[in-house]
């Protein structure tokens, strides 16, 4: 299912890749054709996925969704180990691979993340990380019908994503078809915490998403550790200035996504 | 255990290097050249650790008691809480970017007073209720503009929930939050993301009707958990 959204994203993206400039500027060159199929994607699941997630939240007693989503990880987790060795993350690849066996084993199937309790933690790499690891640059963000927030970098990720789960290995589509729904179901009521978040706090959700989407991407490639600079550099608010009034439409002010070194205002600097 | 030797390193590698800082600061200041050194103020990190530990206690307070409290109760009791430990005025006049500076003094009283309201209703909307959940100290240093990073996790069931890491400046005598980064999403570059779009396409008075808006919504009686 992933591989054939792949080629309906491609053709989208040929179909209407002429760049626009967007308020989004550097980092959402696309922005329009982004917002489209983020109103498409909102849509389809106001009317189809919620209320689907909702009636199996309902009915799914909580600690059977937590074995499914082990399951679905874990056969999903030889995406990892392969991220881990192209990555270099030799020790890392060793703890993951052992992981996938002890849950997969002792975990029955990865129903039980059993690894966990053995010392054994879950990472989190993927073909967009291994990239970025290799120095590749984000390219443009997108959001992806059905799929959602992306970056043209990451789009390796769909396709080796469905090449190293286990579960398209069985043989048998009458098996592994309602397998993929109901992880699609499940993936979508694990999320309903986060849309729910976005919905009642989002002031803007497609500028929300996208920012909490981009940084939240760039914590998971440095593992889960920002350095201390790029925290500083959270801090520095964009020196230039409209040239106008805020209301109604403002120009852009240049490098909007971008803080730029210099001068904060004060928070009063006076010692302690 | 990589993750807590590598904040280990920091943290000394950042007190030998403000140790020695510090020494010239001062032969510098007595010598009345008045060359630039680091913050002399960010001598130590356990003052804004202290005030993340606090702030944190409370939030746990409210958790554990999230449904005898309802929304109000929260709000009551997140809102001093919260003033005391972040720098709201200072947080709201960065979420607008080069907008703040266009403002009349009344409409940043209004931000400000809406901003604040937003916070702490948010606050009492999400820490709703408890399941064993434990904050943990993990880390602090001090940054480059002597601001002061406290790495905390949010976990539960022994697992990992969250990294939160909270950057405090110092406002008057006491150190105040500025930011919140959680997992890696800094709290303030949302905002500030969001606002700004909201104003270059519809103005700061459809900004501030939204965000009293958000305020109405998340008060609501059905939010009462």
């Amino acid at each position: 299912m992933r591989g054939q959204v792949l080629c309906l994203v491609a053709a989208l993206l040929l179909a209407g890749c002429a760049t626009t400039n967007g308020a989004g500027g550097g980092v959402d060159p696309w922005e329009p054709m982004n917002r489209r199929f983020a109103v498409f994607n909102r849509t389809a699941d106001r009317y189809v996925m919620a209320p689907v997630a909702h009636t199996y939240i309902k009915v799914m007693p909580r600690p059977l969704r937590s074995a499914f989503t082990h399951f679905f990880r874990n056969v999903a987790y030889p995406g990892v180990i392969v991220n881990d060795i192209l990555q270099g993350r030799l020790r890392q690849s060793a703890s993951d691979i052992g992981r996938f066996v002890v849950n997969s084993t002792v975990g029955m199937l990865g129903l039980f993340d059993i690894a966990r309790h053995v010392g054994l933690k879950a990472h989190k790499e993927d073909m967009g990380m291994t990239l970025a690891h290799w120095g590749v640059g984000q390219g443009p963000y997108l959001v992806l019908p059905f799929v959602g927030p992306d970056t043209l970098r990451n789009t390796p990720s769909l396709l080796v994503s469905v090449v190293t789960n286990m579960m398209y290995y069985t043989g048998s589509a009458t098996f592994t078809a309602p397998l993929a729904v109901l992880d699609v179901i499940n993936t979508r009521a694990n999320a309903n915490a986060s849309l729910r978040y976005v919905h009642e706090n989002a002031v803007d959700a497609y500028v929300f998403t996208r920012s909490a989407y981009l940084q939240h991407r760039n914590f998971l490639i440095h593992g889960g550790h920002l350095p201390l600079k790029t925290i500083e550099e959270m801090m520095l608010p964009p020196m230039t200035a409209p040239t106008g009034p805020p209301a109604p439409a403002q120009p852009v002010p240049p490098d909007h996504h971008h803080t730029k070194a210099g001068v904060r205002p004060s928070a009063s600097r006076s010692p302690p | 255990m990589r993750f807590a030797g590598s904040v280990i390193k920091t943290k000394a590698a950042v007190v030998g290097r403000r140790g020695v800082a510090s020494r010239i600061g001062v032969l510098v200041c007595a010598l009345g050249l008045g060359i630039g050194t680091a913050p002399a103020y960010a001598t130590s990190t356990q003052p804004a650790v202290a005030v993340v530990a606090h702030f944190q206690q409370t939030l746990i307070t409210v958790m554990k008691k999230a449904p005898e409290l309802g929304f109000k109760g929260r709000y009551r009791v997140l809102s001093p809480a919260v003033l005391a430990s972040h720098n709201l005025k200072f947080i709201a006049q960065i979420t607008m970017g080069p907008y703040w500076q266009h403002l009349s003094a009344a409409s940043k009283a209004a931000f400000v007073a809406v901003f604040t309201q937003l916070t702490v209703a948010t606050y009492a909307t999400q820490f709703d209720g408890y399941s064993g959940e434990v904050f943990k100290e993990t880390g602090a240093h001090v940054l480059a503009q002597g601001d002061v990073l406290v790495e905390t996790t949010l976990s539960a069931d022994g697992q990992t929930k969250a990294v939160l890491d909270y950057l405090l400046a110092p406002s008057g005598s006491q150190w105040k939050i500025i930011n919140i980064v959680a997992n890696g999403v800094s709290d303030l570059a949302l905002k500030r993301a969001q606002y700004t779009e909201v104003i270059r396409n519809k103005g700061f008075p459809a900004l501030l009707a939204t965000l009293k808006k958000k305020v109405a919504q998340l008060s609501r009686p059905s939010k009462a958990s």
